[in-house]
């Protein structure tokens, strides 16, 4: 069966080798192009490495303030209630600085999807510690491994969001192809259930980042399968 | 029935940046290290197109869109 680049994929993309947001970002674009929604969806950026899909993805793209998507999506909805509205955004986006945002988003259930991709760092300066950081996961900031006792527990958000009225709540992973077709389902109804108007949808996707991690793409990848699926499990949780 | 010769997947080799997961996908094997170098400098990957078998893994985790399958 021939597979090519979805037509919005316009050039090539600017992350490093082996990031897992190009392949969230091809996903989408080829979720947009079957639905055949490109013209009909305005996407909210993050600031972070998120943000670069725009330059590689043809579609309109609106850029609030670090981490405000929420409450910017909120409002692009109200003024374009005819369009799909989604956010790409990072884990310390819509996790730690746009917390606030992305839970008042969520209590409200507006009719916007969020698609979070989760990293465990904050990447684009430098591999920070973040909520999202695991216990034990050296990063820049934590150069002995994060502690509980020092640096509080991993902020598993999905398992915040489970007992609210959201319309559809999940969580995948890019490490393989199964994966990838799970999470590619995941991504359509998502934006599936933003047209049928039953309100907020998340979908959180691990994704590897090998720079920061110190690790190559292909370790990067089993590191995700083998340290962070157990602690951080995919699946669908709500689905309303 | 395709020739074996026949090509099945094309590769751009100029959009490569040596992630390589391609090579630790393909169960057949079919992907290896082309001894090339692209614009970038990274060496990049060919595809033995008798061994592929068009299963589209490689195009699936590729994160830079370098292959097609025909």
């Amino acid at each position: 069966m021939a597979k090519s680049a979805p037509s919005i994929m316009k050039c090539e993309n600017m992350f490093c080798a082996g990031c897992g947001h190009s392949l969230f970002d091809r996903l989408l674009g080829e979720v947009l192009t079957e639905m055949d929604i490109v013209g009909e969806s305005i996407s909210c950026s993050d600031i972070g490495c998120n943000h670069m899909y725009q330059y590689s993805m043809a579609v309109d793209t609106v850029v609030p303030p670090h981490g405000k998507m929420g409450a910017a999506m909120a409002a692009m909805k109200k003024v374009r209630p005819d369009k799909y509205i989604f956010s790409i955004a990072g884990d310390g986006g819509a996790y730690a600085i746009g917390l606030g945002e992305t839970l008042s988003a969520a209590t409200r259930n507006d009719n916007v999807t969020f698609f979070v991709m989760n990293n465990t760092v904050y990447a684009m300066t430098g591999g920070q510690m973040a909520p999202t950081t695991m216990p034990g996961q050296y990063s820049s900031s934590s150069i002995k491994g994060r502690t509980a006792e020092e640096h509080g527990r991993t902020f598993d958000v999905v398992k915040l969001m489970q007992n609210l009225e959201i319309a559809y709540l999940a969580r995948c992973t890019v490490t393989n192809a199964a994966e990838m077709a799970k999470t590619k389902r995941c991504i359509k109804k998502a934006l599936e259930k933003q047209r049928d108007g039953k309100g907020f949808s998340l979908v959180e996707v691990l994704v590897p980042c090998p720079t920061n991690w110190g690790l190559t793409p292909p370790e990067a990848m089993r590191h995700i399968e083998n340290d962070l699926v157990p602690y951080l499990p995919l699946g669908e949780y709500i689905d309303r | 029935m395709q020739s074996e010769t026949m090509e099945k997947v094309k590769v751009n080799e100029e959009r490569c940046k040596g992630c390589y997961l391609c090579i630790a996908s393909c169960r057949k094997g079919a992907i290896r290290l082309s001894g090339r170098t692209n614009k970038r400098g990274i060496v990049t990957v060919a595809v033995d197109q008798a061994l592929c078998v068009q299963c589209g893994v490689c195009y699936t985790m590729c994160p830079d869109l370098v292959f097609e399958i025909l």
